[in-house]
């Protein structure tokens, strides 16, 4: 009969033994690393529990093997008839924890992939954000430069144009005064000249505005960002109606930021109306500037968040549209404009914005105050 | 003191304790079981690795694996239980002053047991490509991280 030395078959035993221990020590050691530099990382925390089940099952089954082998080679297999049914317990055990711990692995993933989300859409936000803050700031630049430079112009035109006339009233007489008089007339009539053309410049600050800023007509606008808005509205079931001014309302502005805010706007009235609501927007001149409204039959806001909508980064509704109405807010006054926001719960919300026809302040006539909001 | 009375009635007739229930040879099959639960554990770690994000990373690629090399030594070591159950003790020959047995290959039990006994050739593999991940995810952080996603942990 073919018999076979066992000897590889235990060399192979211990060498794999040794090697276990060797192996699920540097696995525990690393993660104890990985979890040090950085303790509230779920994933570390999951790993280090998962290398302490694995050195666990690998350390108990091989020192289970290699005292096994110790004792039968030192002559004492009896001791190990004694220790063998413990060995096997403890391992057994450790078969039961390591499925345990690995179990969890489904939930630990589940919130590493929702924080990569979050992670995600914060990093979105933050860009948008930072973009918006830049146009934000470029618009208020180019409107206070504009504003600065018609007030400089409108301030001096009427003097300018006084001197200037004035001087070249004396000219006609100037073959009547002396050589000396003659020669200064002509430098004041020069001076009075470049004081005009400067007056012009700065007038003409109002027709140079870089393509971003600009004229824009708000109800184009509001036409556009509802038009936009209008399929993802019907999808809900709610219906948007537009009343718009015939006429031009013309404002100064910077197009994509106002269509930002507008569509905010019209998005946040879809989000809060249910199937069977309707959205209405309305552009007309009113007495303090150009204004548009747009208004809903949704459930309305509970006083609590009228207050502090305009205040808060929060969203009406949970799900977010992006910025909040805050930045919204940003956009309008950028523009030197007025939101207001008027809502009781169960009965609809109004959002108002008014702007100014030219560039200044709206006009200061007094309204009644709105009933909560703005 | 309520049940004092009982005491001498359990003395007049005493009989078997039937609510106190003896182990005897469960150990084998719980032991199989927890090889059954291993098994299914690393099947279902492994695959989840795989349809998650991780699988992207050579590391958590190792992890994955490493699960599915202690799987099948799970599978393995389960199948040589039983070999090694239903194999003779006749087959394990010892001389006296002999360290190291010697195996008589009777018939494929024997074979069988033979190789089912290198069970170490599934399980430190598999050990060492959780390492080497682990290692990956460790080197990983101390790294700045890619521009798309996580590099490890």
């Amino acid at each position: 009969m073919t018999t076979l030395s066992l000897l590889p078959v235990w060399a192979i035993d211990v060498i794999g033994s040794a090697l276990m221990i060797v192996g699920s020590s540097l696995c525990l050691r690393l993660s104890y690393q990985i979890l040090a530099h950085d303790q509230e990382d779920p994933l570390a925390t999951y790993l280090f529990w998962f290398c302490g089940a694995l050195f666990a099952f690998a350390v108990s089954r091989a020192m289970g093997h290699l005292v096994r082998h110790l004792l039968v080679l030192g002559g004492h297999p009896d001791w190990w008839q004694g220790l063998s049914p413990i060995s096997g317990s403890i391992n057994t055990l450790t078969f039961v924890f390591i499925a345990a711990v690995t179990l969890f692995f489904q939930r630990i993933q589940t919130i590493i992939d929702r924080m990569a989300r979050d992670r995600e859409k914060i990093e979105r936000t933050s860009r948008e954000l930072l973009d918006l803050n830049r146009a934000l700031e470029s618009t208020v630049f180019e409107r206070t430069r504009m504003e600065m430079a018609l007030r400089f112009a409108h301030d001096i035109r009427n003097p300018a144009v006084i001197i200037g006339g004035l001087v070249r009233r004396m000219a006609q007489e100037v073959d009547r005064m002396p050589a000396a008089d003659g020669e200064r007339l002509a430098g004041v009539r020069e001076q009075a000249k470049r004081l005009e053309e400067m007056v012009a410049r700065f007038e003409s600050v109002r027709t140079d505005a870089p393509g971003a800023f600009g004229p824009l007509d708000l109800s184009g606008l509001a036409e556009e960002c509802a038009t936009l808005l209008t399929p993802e509205a019907a999808e809900k079931g709610v219906a948007i109606t537009q009343s718009l001014s015939p006429a031009l309302l013309l404002f100064l502005g910077n197009a994509r930021l106002m269509k930002i805010a507008i569509m905010h706007l019209i998005r946040n009235s879809i989000e809060a109306c249910r199937s069977g609501q309707a959205i209405r927007i309305v552009t007309a001149l009113t007495e303090r500037g150009v204004g548009l409204r747009i208004e809903d039959n949704g459930p309305g806001i509970p006083p609590e968040r009228l207050s502090r909508i305009l205040t808060d980064s929060a969203q009406i509704d949970r799900r977010g549209t992006g910025l909040g109405l805050s930045y919204v807010k940003q956009i309008i006054e950028g523009h030197k404009g007025e939101l207001t926001i008027r809502s009781q719960p169960g009965a609809g919300t109004t959002v108002e914005v008014t702007l100014p026809t030219h560039l200044g302040v709206l006009r200061e006539r007094e309204l009644s105050p709105p009933a909560s909001g703005g | 003191m309520d049940g004092v009375w009982l005491v001498p009635l359990a003395l007049v007739a005493p009989s078997p304790v039937f609510a106190l229930q003896t182990h005897g040879g469960e150990g084998p099959y719980l032991h199989q079981m927890a090889h059954l639960l291993f098994l299914a554990a690393m099947v279902l770690f492994a695959w989840r690795i795989q349809q998650s994000r991780l699988i992207v990373h050579r590391p958590w690629r190792l992890m994955a694996a490493g699960a599915w090399l202690l799987a099948l030594w799970n599978l393995w070591a389960f199948v040589g239980h039983f070999i090694e159950d239903a194999m003779p003790a006749t087959s394990l020959l010892q001389e006296p002053g002999q360290a190291v047995p010697w195996l008589a290959l009777a018939s494929w039990r024997e074979v069988a047991y033979f190789v089912v006994k290198m069970d170490h050739l599934l399980a430190v593999p598999a050990i060492f490509c959780f390492y080497f991940g682990m290692r990956g995810i460790y080197r990983s952080i101390r790294q700045p991280p890619p521009p798309t996603g996580r590099g490890g942990a």
